[in-house]
């Protein structure tokens, strides 16, 4: 698994994380700071994960919801102000 | 606790959710799963059972239905872990203690009174609990529904632990959304693992038919029931939404339809339509109430804001809205975790502001109903920091003295960062924790900033001041400083003038400590006597132990044997008669018994207790006293003939006494113990070839008179072995006849 880039300082990596299933707009609350797209049957995350713990404290409340998880992939950094302006 | 709690099973000192300890109750209605149960019982000869599938499996109800079909022949006991378990290996191990009692009262004695006492989980509780489940009069099934939320890996270990050694007359049950870190690798291969999977789990279309068609009473076509099926994959909970979203429709083709051909995640949509059909103050009640784990009709009342809750949550009972009974009462309630999910996204997206003001009303209930733990975890989901550093401050030192420091030390990490450093109070209570645990070094930090503080009032835990309290803590660094930790303890003795606040005689008591530890015996006596009497009426048990205890060393040092004698006796009685065997501060009342029997001639007994003490100190992480118990030991293993054993006593409390910046009276204690030692040095130089392990065996039973013949046979050697061991220790010894050598080995006190 990549690990995060420690000499940024800031922390956190950009996930993308795509689910099956499209999920409403209420979970905008539950997975702050990520946005949701929601296409033909799936559902995409994306936005900056603190740290490891965070990730699977994440994909954990997605098991709760009893929502399938189908990949979960880091995006390079210059992307990140792109998606999640979105 | 409320009303319906049967006092009986529940420790007093802390409050435990009787809820959880009992198997959930059974829904009617439901498809029976008699294949599954009967695999269940098919498996339950392995070690493990594991039921591991996802959200809405009914891996709970199925564990339900198992345990009704036991009924009358197997007793089945439940712990329903949550998420708060994890936090506390001492909480994790009393619920499941606890959830055995239930089924047999007489188990856990021991057990449980070392895990309050804070005794080591793998040293003592784990191996005390093992060997009561092993003397269990029938077998009993141990369920843990939810295990996924055990994510600490010290309650891993000690699972890990009960399962190498669970004995035949328990059948350890697990059920859990995740594949547990508990070697499963290990059992699979060995077939002592049985498991109930997803795909066992799934509903197949019968189990469909009968949920829907039977139990719900629809009217369903075999090719509608597939096609639900195949949306739902199975998935129990995704069915039973589909059936209560069709009660209301009219048409169930075009439900079907619909359904079958949308892509929204299922759960999202299904809960969405069956909360829509509901009253507007329903839907109301349903988002704010899910904020709670369990839920009573009174606690619903004062944090939904409204009025006749109790009615309410029995109508939602009857509709099967995912309300869960938790009692015979129907007092208790907990909604099914996956619709409490969804309906807690719901009250975040219609009314984000209101979460706090709930979590505010939550925690005045509990607090109003007793329940100190869950109303500071509310006050802090409420952001109150300010009233949860209050409600620490107050609650801690109870919580302590219940063995229940790991949760204090939740509540301060769950706090946001810099909550403890910037609060006086709270850097007082880390710093207590700090010391108890062992760790002086750490809990510096933390008197530091509590002292620079201008507060003099009393602090909510009933200690007269801030800098009374930093008084108290600074006396236990008896051995780390000169003179200051004897002052400290003067001052904090001036402070708590109060002899109604517990806190005088646990000043009294540490000020007798320093005392003591300084060689200052008299001056102790007197604090140590008022400590004892002090304590005795506020039943301050571990200030009783260690009064007494420190009475009883002084009077053994002036050589009045029969008054250390009756106090030693009183120490222990009070250990004993509390069920306090196991904690870590009891090991005074055994050394002072143990240091009498020295006295006394009766160098066996002495050695147990002692050692028995000395263990005890080691677990509690090797406080500079425990030299002081290794030169106790000394002159006992020299009077059993254990010379090595002396030696070695000696040489690690001089280690220790090394590393103090002020031994006080260690260094006089020390002194005398090496002067004895070499002494008899000197008149018995050192061997210039120390005898073998086996040397000394052989030793030993030569000097009992046995023949050579009979030796090999008790040491399982040939007749020749023992030949040539005799002859190396005539060399050894420089002897040439048996005589000669018992009478060397005697002075040597290398035998008794």
């Amino acid at each position: 698994m990549i690990g995060r880039d420690k000499n940024t300082g800031r922390g956190a990596t950009c996930y993308k994380i795509v689910v099956r299933s499209e999920l409403s707009e209420r979970f905008v609350h539950e997975f702050e700071g990520m946005s949701l797209k929601v296409e033909n049957g799936r559902t995409v995350l994306v936005g900056p994960i603190g740290d490891q713990f965070n990730l699977h404290g994440l994909l954990d409340r997605l098991q709760d919801f009893g929502v399938e998880l189908l990949s979960v992939e880091t995006l390079p950094e210059s992307k990140e102000g792109d998606v999640t302006a979105k | 606790m409320s009303a319906h709690a049967d006092p009986r099973s529940i420790s007093e000192e802390f409050t435990l959710i009787e809820t959880k300890v009992h198997a959930p109750l059974l829904r009617e209605g439901l498809v029976p799963r008699s294949r599954l149960v009967e695999s269940l019982r098919a498996g339950s000869h392995c070690t493990l059972t594991l039921v591991c599938a996802p959200a809405g499996y009914g891996k709970t109800t199925l564990l339900g239905e198992w345990c009704l079909a036991e009924q009358g022949s197997k007793p089945f006991a439940w712990v329903s872990l949550d998420a708060y378990d994890d936090y506390s290996l001492t909480r994790f191990w009393t619920y499941i203690i606890e959830a055995l009692r239930v089924v047999e009262p007489e188990l856990g004695a021991n057990s449980l009174a070392a895990l309050k006492a804070g005794a080591s989980l793998m040293e003592t509780v784990m191996p005390l609990l093992v060997n009561e489940l092993a003397s269990l009069p029938q077998e009993v099934v141990l369920v843990l529904d939810d295990y996924h939320h055990v994510r600490n890996e010290e309650c891993q270990e000690t699972m890990r632990f009960l399962i190498d050694k669970v004995p035949p007359t328990l059948d350890l049950v697990i059920s859990t959304r995740a594949e547990p870190p508990l070697r499963l690798g290990l059992l699979r291969a060995r077939g002592e693992l049985s498991e109930i999977r997803i795909e066992k789990l799934g509903f197949t279309c019968e189990e469909a038919s009968e949920l829907l068609n039977e139990a719900m009473a629809f009217d369903l076509s075999p090719t509608n029931i597939e096609r639900l099926v195949k949306r739902t994959e199975g998935w129990v909970a995704g069915l039973y939404l589909a059936g209560l979203s069709l009660r209301d429709k009219a048409d169930t083709y075009a439900f079907v339809d619909s359904f079958a051909g949308d892509n929204r995640n299922i759960a999202d949509y299904l809960i969405e339509e069956v909360i829509n059909t509901q009253p507007e103050e329903v839907k109301t009640f349903l988002c704010r109430s899910s904020i709670l784990d369990r839920f009573s009709g009174s606690l619903c009342d004062a944090v939904v804001g409204r009025q006749g809750s109790a009615e309410l949550l029995e109508h939602l009972e009857r509709l099967d809205l995912f309300v869960v009974p938790l009692d015979e009462m129907r007092e208790w309630y907990r909604y099914h975790q996956l619709f409490r999910d969804m309906l807690g996204l719901k009250l975040k997206h219609t009314e984000p502001d209101i979460v706090s003001v709930l979590h505010s009303r939550a925690s005045a209930w509990f607090l109003d109903h007793g329940a100190v733990d869950q109303a500071i975890r509310h006050t802090i989901a409420a952001g109150e920091i300010a009233e949860a550093a209050e409600l620490i401050a107050r609650h801690w030192l109870s919580y302590v003295d219940a063995g229940q420091a790991d949760s204090v030390s939740e509540w301060l990490s769950s706090l946001p960062e810099g909550s403890v450093t910037s609060d006086p109070r709270l850097c007082l209570v880390k710093a207590w924790l700090l010391v108890l645990a062992g760790k002086k070094e750490e809990a510096k930090q933390y008197l530091s900033l509590a002292e620079v503080s201008d507060d003099t009032g009393p602090l909510p835990d009933g200690a007269s001041s801030i800098e009374s309290s930093v008084a108290l803590i600074r006396a236990l660094y008896v051995f780390d400083e000169a003179g200051r930790p004897c002052e400290a303890a003067r001052r904090a003795v001036e402070l708590e003038i109060d002899e109604s606040s517990p806190w005088r005689a646990v000043a009294c008591m540490f000020l007798g400590y320093c005392l003591y530890w300084s060689g200052e015996f008299s001056e102790a006596r007197g604090y140590l006597e008022d400590a004892a009497r002090l304590a005795e009426d506020s039943e301050q048990n571990s200030v009783i132990i260690n009064a007494l205890a420190l009475l009883s060393f002084i009077e053994e040092q002036w050589g009045n044997l029969d008054r250390a004698e009756a106090l030693a006796r009183r120490a222990v009685e009070t250990v004993e008669g509390n069920m306090l065997s196991h904690v870590q501060q009891s090991w005074s009342a055994f050394v002072a018994r143990g240091k009498v029997l020295a006295k006394r001639g009766e160098p066996d007994r002495a050695e147990g207790d002692l050692e028995r003490g000395l263990k005890l100190q080691r677990l509690a992480g090797g406080h500079p006293e425990l030299a002081s118990t290794l030169l106790a030991l000394a002159p006992v293993r020299r009077a059993l003939g254990r010379r090595e054993e002396e030696r070695s006593c000696i040489d690690e409390a001089c280690e220790i006494i090394e590393g103090c910046v002020d031994p006080g009276i260690l260094s006089s204690l020390l002194e005398s113990a090496q002067r004895n030692l070499t002494r008899t040095l000197r008149r018995y130089p050192k061997l210039s070839e120390e005898l073998t392990e086996r040397e000394f065996s052989v030793l030993e039973l030569l000097s009992a008179d046995l023949t050579q013949r009979q030796i090999g046979s008790e040491l399982y050697l040939s007749f020749n072995t023992v030949k040539s061991h005799t002859k190396a220790i005539y060399r050894k010894l420089g002897v040439s006849s048996r005589a000669e050598m018992v009478e060397q080995a005697r002075l040597r006190a290398l035998i008794r």
